[in-house]
């Protein structure tokens, strides 16, 4: 029997990145909210980066594949027709809890395409329109960067930059020299103590939660903060439909609990917060004789157009210490050089390139694993491990175009530990991304073997990243070409709302979350706004 | 999942294994003469990920070896397993503190940021190319 639960103003489904930022928002304008998150909460403590062991953790039990990992908050992916296995993480924070904390803001140009180069379509908002949003964001986490790009227009951070180190100043004499762009790591890791945020110890295992609890993830960064603001957080509570009442809006959620016991819990308003995978499948599975293809699917592109910018890496090893185990990773600096679309490359768009170190001993041995038998181990080994500590790897995160065969849907055999269909994605990298990707590799070998690595090795693809789930239930103006508004809300459910990076029209080629937050303020500011429409 | 534990026996198989492939070399020692390895090799396993049953079935199927040749055509042979045991080995060896000090890694790895770090290095004029040149403006 399903328990039906008191009625709240906003119901948040997901307690991420764009969960946690709506969920303080509101609740600071004294709105009633319960937010349901099916993982729970996680402690610096649980994290390896601290145990001599962190790296064998690394690839089990801290792996970023959940497929892999299987914790029992995570629910599975069939990646069968995939080139890539998306990774993400259930827990208060979401996938924050293993994001690099690379903070980048998207460029003007990325919000207008179809005007641009003439692809894709147009975002219905303007970089401009976003840019206080950002702005605010940075401050309240305590992004640490410098101001001043000439890539972008003004923008300026409260925090410094982390220093760039011995390997960062190798490189930037080296970018320097080849005439190309670079700028320090603009991060969501305080460099000193920022609010309940401890000082980043640069131990270099932020992509397997900071130990320290100086990463500004969103369990610290922001749901503190909305829990003294009256936010209430259900951790453990699994959503398997949204539920609509006669007139076709949002009623609420049916959530299960840990025993297996069903809640109903109402609200007069919806958001959706459950990444770009999570929220297509909620979609999905929220169908009724008014949404008899999902919810809010009458465009029929709910779970359509997923963008996950697929990673290309280069790795450098260098004769003279260039200090790979000083952290954060974190980003040293990154390269806008080739981001924007030069036809005479033959392809549309570019990336953004990242500098990040090495820190542990195995994973600079596992660029050796091609070598024959004999060379890898035994007294070889000794002339191996010499270059733990002397490794640096770019990797440049590939714009991915929309394409509507790259899709997520409900699996009809995998479930999860609840019985719930799990996704399906369906994604193939397209030959724009191909070229792009081999375009990018080669650019960065050579910033390499500008800076004068002993040793390079190429990974045209890394198959278990990234975690950027994009474009699932994409913003417009056009409701037939659409699934939210501008606002973001849904055009036919006129109190539901989302604020992942499924709204995300174009992918851009920078990590995602300085914008779903952003984004997620904004929508959350204009349910504040308009609130009289929903609650009278 | 219980973490597995490893008998003497098999800490001696994985330490027979361990010195064919991590002998003595420069000023490192050979595997089963690092200090405390029986307790890295424990640890090692708690965080292999893998069952207690599989492991011991893993160790169990392990030939004597005398060199690095017999290992590689086990390698060849059974690649899961030699995968599985060759990680543990690797990860007890590289968390112990006489090998970490031979390569000059950092025994202490919290070394916060100076407050004038990034200051020193921004007064080098290191960021000035690119602004001068206006470097990734569209």
């Amino acid at each position: 029997m399903t328990k039906t639960l008191e009625d709240v103003d906003v119901l948040i489904i997901g307690a991420g990145p764009s969960g946690s930022v709506a969920a303080h928002t509101l609740a600071m304008a004294g709105m009633s909210v319960v937010c349901l998150e099916q993982g729970d909460w996680m402690s610096p403590n649980d994290y390896p980066g601290n145990r001599p062991e962190y790296e064998l953790l690394q690839q089990t039990q801290w792996n970023p594949n959940p497929n892999t990992r299987q914790r029992p908050a995570d629910y599975p992916l069939n990646v069968s027709e995939s080139d890539l296995s998306p990774i993400m993480f259930g827990a208060v924070g979401g996938s924050s809890i293993l994001f690099g904390a690379h903070w980048l803001r998207l460029k003007p140009s990325d919000f207008r395409l179809r005007t641009q180069d003439g692809i894709c379509d147009d975002w219905p908002i303007s970089y401009e329109e976003l840019e206080p949003f950002y702005s605010r964001i940075d401050a309240f986490l305590g992004v640490a960067g410098l101001g001043g790009d000439p890539a972008y227009p003004p923008q300026d951070y409260e925090m410094p930059p982390h220093p760039l180190g011995k390997g960062g100043v190798r490189m930037a004499q080296a970018m320097n020299g080849l005439g190309w762009h670079w700028w320090p790591g603009t991060q969501a890791i305080p460099t000193f103590k920022h609010k309940n945020l401890a000082q980043c110890v640069r131990w270099g295992v932020c992509e397997s939660g900071c130990p320290a609890g100086a990463k500004a993830s969103f369990d610290l960064g922001y749901w503190p903060h909305a829990v003294v603001a009256g936010a209430r957080l259900v951790t453990g509570a699994r959503v398997r439909e949204v539920t609509v009442n006669a007139k076709g809006n949002a009623e609420g959620a049916i959530w299960i609990d840990r025993n297996g016991a069903e809640h109903l819990q109402k609200a007069r308003i919806v958001i959706l917060a459950a990444n770009g995978i999570g929220t297509a499948r909620l979609l999905q599975l929220s169908k009724s004789a008014a949404f008899p293809d999902g919810l809010a699917n009458g465009s029929g592109l709910v779970g359509k157009n997923l963008m996950l910018h697929p990673n290309t890496e280069a790795v450098g090893l260098y004769d003279d210490d260039v200090e790979g185990w000083r952290g954060p990773a974190g980003q040293l600096m990154y390269s806008l050089q080739f981001y924007e679309t030069d036809a005479a490359r033959g392809f549309y768009r570019g990336a953004k390139m990242n500098l990040m170190p090495r820190p542990g001993v195995l994973s600079v041995l596992r660029e050796f694993d091609d070598l024959p038998f004999e060379e890898r181990w035994g007294q070889a080994i000794h002339h191996l491990d010499r270059y733990a500590g002397h490794a640096l790897s770019w990797a440049a995160n590939i714009e991915d175009l929309p394409e509507e065969s790259n899709c997520i849907s409900l699996d009809p055999d995998l479930k999860d530990s609840d019985g719930i269909p799990a996704p399906k994605v369906n994604y193939r990298i397209s030959e724009n991304s191909w070229k792009s990707i081999d375009y990018m590799l080669d650019r960065m070998v050579e910033m390499h073997q500008a800076a004068g690595a002993k040793h390079i090795f190429r990974h045209r693809l890394w198959t278990e990243q990234p975690g950027h789930l994009l474009g699932t239930a994409r913003c417009g103006n056009d409701p037939r070409q659409s699934v939210v508004d501008r606002w973001g809300r849904a055009h036919e459910v006129p109190n539901l709302f989302i604020v992942d990076g499924s709204v995300m029209v174009t992918s851009g080629a920078v990590n995602p979350t300085a914008t779903i937050a952003a984004w997620a303020l904004r929508t959350a500011e204009h349910i504040i706004e308009t609130k009289r429409d929903f609650i009278g | 999942m219980m973490k597995p534990n490893l008998t003497d026996a098999e800490l001696s198989r994985l330490k027979q294994l361990g010195d064919i492939l991590m002998p003595a070399g420069g000023s490192k020692p050979a595997f089963s003469t690092v200090p405390e390895i029986d307790r890295l090799l424990q640890v090692a396993a708690g965080a292999s990920g893998a069952s207690q049953e599989s492991l011991t079935k893993s160790i169990s199927d392990l030939p004597d070896f005398s060199d690095l040749a017999g290992v590689k055509i086990y390698a060849e042979c059974v690649p899961a397993n030699f995968a599985l045991l060759s990680r543990m080995i690797s990860g007890a060896y590289y968390m112990a503190r006489d090998v970490l000090l031979a390569l000059n890694y950092p025994l202490e790895r919290r070394n916060p940021a100076g407050v004038s770090d990034f200051a020193d290095e921004y007064m080098t004029g290191i960021l000035d190319p690119v602004m001068e040149n206006n470097r990734g403006a569209p």
